[in-house]
């Protein structure tokens, strides 16, 4: 059976989360990334930016010398966790085949829907119609028979366009494009297939499977099946969560364990942040911790009920951090992993010693939205104050 | 030892006591049941070193005397054996015959010097009470026992005595049952204990008829006299975790439901869930109650229940055999259902004496 | 006997009596230090002193019913935990049913009052065969000791458990007695000539366990004969083990008989379901399994002590550093035949077939390859 594949990009995510705040920004070039002394990398760049040269990973420092004028924010991810939780809303109302590629992009499987939406491009219009009416946002949606194929649509279609790749039309439409447009084509392959000769995807199509084999191997045929605009990769709805981690390498190895600790506790918030909006409890955290001879030392904790609370959190790590920091040596990088984590539905305890875990949820909740609206330094733990003055 | 005894009744006494023997134990003497021959009287005692049993009939008692015999075997001959009476005679510390007509058995055994003795506590004070309610307040709380080993303090009931009144309170951290019964303490009575699972399914099975119970508390022990029959046991280390702290102080919705009714449709709702998904929804709406289970792969049921309701509609997940152990175990036609969000414990209460917390299931 | 009667465990037992009498006792011991050196007989009589009802001169009585019961193995708080079946380790057991002499079970147990006694009494013998999750939960209870409990952990392998468990128990350390000391013993008590009391304490190593069970076993002229047959060169060689393993299997069938008669004296046989037969089989087979082992590693430890002896008196001619079990005479004269760096080779293919026997390899194929690899050197 054909298959019918969208892929939905929304065009330049951050910046137009961050006009949705403030309009005065719409027209003008604006790069989301990097910190206010703009070290760090380009994250996004709206349309107008991109026209200077700027495009995302750029450092900051170079965006900046390719036009002095824009506009550079600070990423307020909590912001775009929210509208692209809004976003998946919307898509899941499509179809339950959804595989989300990052916040702001996704494949859906449309397959076998005709008789219920109607034609793919009318029902593309109706996505994308949804999208920008609902959450005042543009998108871009490339259709076709494969998850490639529609990927590379998409990529045309930009900035606010659907573009449908026609059954049995593949192969025609990939053929002039350059072959970096095939995703998982970098520089290097790139710069490779023009050794070769190869420059454009009907190149790669001429040049056929048994050279492509002999150069590449096992990439070569697939890269001639790419070429054929041929996928057969299934869009597949994420796996749960098996834990939540984050970690962080310091500008300068620490020694002091007031800094450190401090560090760890904003980790663990992240992480506890992460859960909550997963909906999922940890039963076990693990703190990785590296010396600065690269020696990494890890230790885990259980906790005595599933949590994903910052105040239980705190209570153990101290703890951790002393069994696991036992060598007089500064510290390169610390992280936290939470793991064991609840399933979907599970069975919570009594509270016996009256700490009202309730209330604390409830906390929670009500700061994650303020966190989430006026970004993560809005509200910071008292032992966090002096790094922020600090930094 | 001689002595001469019914065998219907010594066969009795026998069934009672040995169901807490194992062929398991630790030391083998613990397999066998310790006879004592005292003044026309016959006793009759096991233990597994958590639970003993005791129990005394009448016996025509030539000479006293005290041996151990494997207590399984020695029921399988009493079972066989043809007649209504039969004589019992120790011919050393670890043998003993028993005739009948112009046959006999010789049964080996062991000295009764390793038997573990059971305490004392004929010098205790006991409580009396009928044992009608403190049966009644076993049913409705034993189910509710952890048990996990880990938190060794859940694992039995707690009985706290204190005036006028005994409670009982039973939890596995996730939900509680506690009873009360009106019970006559004496002064200085007044105190709390853990009794393990395996005492308290005892003592549920040798409460029977109208008569009244007796209990004794030792330090380390209790004993629990009724009907002829002594049960000892060895008491749970530790203090029992502040239950009251559990009870929701004021609820949100209170709802009079249906007991059977809400436990037939809490049966045939969970027919739907499983192992991965054992939850059921309940939902409260305008003037009813809606029980629901929907399974991926399974299924999804669905029961309303007519109740008066006008408060907004939402919905609490409970693993429905907790639901079922309380509803089932009690007598009441209506009981109290006491709800106030997804996230906080739900109540039942049935009549003034029962009251049971149940931390709802978190679904994602 | 009580804690007085133990003999060159000066030092542990008055660490114990002190803790005891002063009131600080600990929730949980570490016994560590070699076999036989008497770690299982301080338990048991630490036992008999935390619960005696009249204990006399900060020592057990060892004559009121909780003495005798623990003596006897039958006082309901004393749980003692041992390695079982095949695997020879001690076991968490099944989540709501546990059985008898399971981790689950004793923590169980614990978690209860005394039944009779001061205190519960949990003793682990060879605690480093504790299952994995079996020490997990052990340590939740060493975290969070239920009353009245005290939990003494013996091991020869200290550096085998969990570290977490280690820094929760008050270690206790037990030595090996210096030679002297336990030829005197064994002279006095066990009335051995002069000759066999020297000899049996230097093979013992100063541990008096062994030295008793070698004496029950008859292994003082086992060993001799080794020392004799090694003596005699390389045409002693295949026979100086083949002997050995001979008599070894010989002996262990009659320890294996002797277990089963332990056993049917303590009751076990009178059920006849057929369950207890089996457990009792799987026992004997353990039992054999581990003394196998036991007993192949010390016949290599005694081959690495005559070669080291062969190279002691090649340096230092002294009969007095000789730790083997042969005469003066067979070592002058087999360490005639072999050059140093002969014996130093042998030395190290005995113990590298040691390490082997460690990883589980079989003793005969071990005992064969190291045979051959010494006399191949032999005649180069």
């Amino acid at each position: 059976m054909t298959r019918l594949i969208f892929h939905l990009d929304m065009d330049a995510f951050f910046v137009s989360v961050e006009r949705l705040r403030r309009p005065w920004l719409k027209g003008k070039p604006v790069v989301v990334g990097g910190d206010p002394s703009h070290r760090g990398v380009v994250a996004s760049a709206s349309y107008e930016a991109r026209r200077f040269g700027i495009h995302s990973a750029m450092p900051i420092g170079r965006a900046k010398r390719l036009c002095p004028q824009c506009i550079f924010l600070p990423c307020h991810f909590d912001d775009y966790a929210d509208t692209s939780a809004q976003l998946f809303r919307i898509l899941e109302r499509f179809t339950p085949d959804l595989e989300p590629l990052s916040l702001e992009e996704a494949y859906m499987d449309m397959s076998g829907f005709r008789w219920i939406y109607g034609p793919p491009m009318e029902t593309a219009e109706r996505v994308h119609r949804l999208i920008e009416n609902t959450m005042g946002l543009s998108s871009s949606i490339g259709i076709s028979t494969n998850k490639l194929v529609a990927k590379i649509a998409s990529a045309i279609a930009k900035p606010n366009g659907i573009l449908h790749v026609l059954p049995g039309h593949e192969r025609d439409f990939l053929a002039p494009l350059p072959v970096n447009s095939i995703p998982g084509v970098g520089t290097h392959t790139a710069e490779k297939l023009r050794l070769l000769g190869a420059s454009t995807v009907r190149d790669l199509q001429t040049i056929g499977e048994k050279l492509l084999v002999s150069a590449f191997g096992a990439t070569g045929a697939w890269l001639y099946r790419a070429s054929m605009g041929e996928d057969d990769d299934p869009v597949s709805p994420p796996a749960e969560p098996k834990s939540v981690g984050r970690e962080t390498t310091f500008s300068e190895d620490l020694l002091d364990r007031k800094r450190v600790l401090s560090e760890i506790f904003s980790l663990a918030e992240e992480c506890c942040r992460a859960l909550r909006s997963l909906g999922r409890q940890a039963k076990t955290i693990t703190l990785k911790l590296r010396y600065a001879d690269f020696i990494t030392i890890t230790r885990s904790r259980t906790f005595p009920e599933a949590t994903d609370l910052d105040i239980e959190v705190r209570e153990i790590v101290p703890d951790l951090l002393s069994k696991a920091w036992t060598r007089r040596l500064r510290i390169r990088l610390i992280g936290i992993r939470f793991s064991n984590l609840t399933a979907a539905e599970w069975q919570p305890c009594l509270s016996f010693d009256g700490s009202g875990r309730e209330k604390f949820k409830r906390l929670y909740a009500a700061l994650d939205r303020i966190r989430g609206k006026y970004g993560d330094e809005a509200i910071l733990h008292g032992s966090q104050l002096k790094l922020v003055a600090g930094s | 030892m001689k002595l001469k005894c019914d065998r219907e009744e010594i066969l009795q006494a026998l069934q009672m006591v040995q169901s807490i023997v194992s062929s398991r134990a630790t030391l083998p003497i613990l397999s066998n049941v310790l006879i004592e021959a005292g003044d026309e009287e016959l006793t009759l005692t096991t233990t597994d070193l958590e639970v003993g049993m005791r129990k005394t009939i009448k016996a025509k008692v030539t000479k006293k005397g005290a041996i151990t015999l494997p207590a399984k075997r020695l029921l399988a001959i009493l079972r066989e054996l043809p007649v209504s009476e039969m004589t019992m005679e120790a011919t050393d510390q670890r043998e003993i015959v028993i005739k009948y007509d112009a046959s006999y058995f010789r049964v080996l055994g062991l000295p009764k010097d390793d038997f573990p003795p059971l305490p004392d506590f004929l010098k205790h004070r006991a409580l009396k009470t009928p044992q009608k309610p403190l049966s009644e307040l076993i049913r409705k709380t034993h189910y509710a026992i952890s048990t996990d080993e880990s938190r060794y303090v859940l694992n039995g009931l707690h009985l706290i005595f204190s005036k006028g009144r005994i409670t009982g309170v039973a939890t596995d951290g996730r939900r509680l049952a506690l009873c009360e019964i009106a019970a006559n303490v004496p002064e200085g009575f007044d105190r709390g204990i853990i009794v393990p699972t395996k005492a308290v399914n005892e003592l549920g099975r040798i409460l029977s008829g109208d008569g009244d119970a007796e209990i004794f508390v030792g330090e380390n022990q209790a004993a629990f006299s009724a009907n002829g029959c002594t049960l000892v046991a060895r008491l749970i280390e530790g203090h029992f975790p502040n239950y009251q702290q559990v009870v929701p102080q004021k609820s949100e919705h209170k709802l009079l439901v249906d007991r059977e009714e809400l436990l037939a449709a809490t049966r045939r709702v969970a027919l739907l869930t499983s192992e991965q998904s054992n939850s059921i929804k309940v939902t409260l709406k305008k003037n009813r109650l809606v029980a629901s289970s929907n399974t991926p792969e399974v299924g999804e049921a669905r029961e309303e229940l007519v109740i008066s309701y006008a408060g907004e509609e939402f919905s609490i997940a409970f693993n429905p055999q907790y639901l079922v152990d309380a509803l089932k175990n009690l007598d009441d036609k209506e009981i109290t259902l006491e709800l106030t969000d997804s996230l906080n414990p739900g109540v039942v209460r049935s009549g003034k004496s029962f009251l049971y917390v149940i931390m709802p299931i978190r679904v994602s | 006997m009580a804690l007085r009667e133990i003999k060159g465990q000066e030092m542990a037992v008055g660490l114990l009596k002190r803790s005891f009498a002063e009131g600080r006792l600990a929730h949980a011991y570490l016994f560590h230090g070699p076999e036989g050196v008497g770690k299982e007989l301080t338990a048991r009589n630490f036992a008999k002193l935390l619960n005696c009802g009249s204990p006399k001169g900060g020592d057990a009585c060892d004559v009121c019913e909780s003495c005798v019961r623990i003596q006897k193995g039958t006082h309901p708080d004393l749980l003692w935990l041992r390695p079982r079946g095949k695997a020879r380790i001690i076991p968490i057991g099944e989540p709501q049913k546990p059985e008898k002499g399971t981790v689950r079970d004793f923590r169980t147990s614990v978690g209860m009052k005394p039944y009779m006694g001061k205190w519960k009494v949990g003793i682990f013998s060879d605690a480093h065969t504790l299952q994995r999750d079996a020490a997990s939960a052990l340590l939740k209870t060493l975290e969070e000791p239920p009353a009245h409990t005290i939990i003494v952990l013996i091991t020869s392998r200290p550096e085998a458990l969990l570290s977490t468990i280690v820094s929760r128990c008050q270690a206790v350390r037990f030595e090996a007695m210096p030679e002297a000391s336990l030829e005197k013993i064994l002279s006095s008590d066990y009335s051995l000539d002069a000759r066999e009391a020297k000899l049996l304490s230097r093979l013992s190593g100063g541990r008096l366990g062994d030295a008793v069970r070698a004496l029950r076993q008859e292994r003082v002229r086992e060993t001799s004969d080794l020392a004799g047959m090694l003596a005699e060169g390389e045409r002693g060689y295949w026979r100086a083990v083949a002997r050995p393993l001979e008599l070894m299997e010989r002996s262990l069938a009659r320890a294996a008989d002797s277990l089963e008669w332990e056993f049917a004296e303590k009751g076990l046989h009178h059920e006849d379901d057929g369950y207890e037969n089996e457990e009792i089989q799987e026992q004997i087979e353990a039992f054999a399994v581990g003394e196998t082992r036991r007993r192949q590693e010390e016949l290599l430890g005694e081959l690495l002590t005559w070669y080291r002896d062969l190279l002691v008196w090649r340096h230092t001619g002294t009969e007095g550093l000789l730790l083997s079990a042969g005469e003066r005479d067979q070592v002058a004269r087999a360490a005639q035949e072999m050059s140093v760096a002969r014996t130093e080779q042998a030395i190290q293919r005995v113990e590298d077939a040691l390490r082997s026997l460690r990883l589980n390899a079989d003793f005969h194929t071990v005992v064969e390859n190291l045979l051959v690899q010494i006399m191949a050197s032999d005649k180069q």
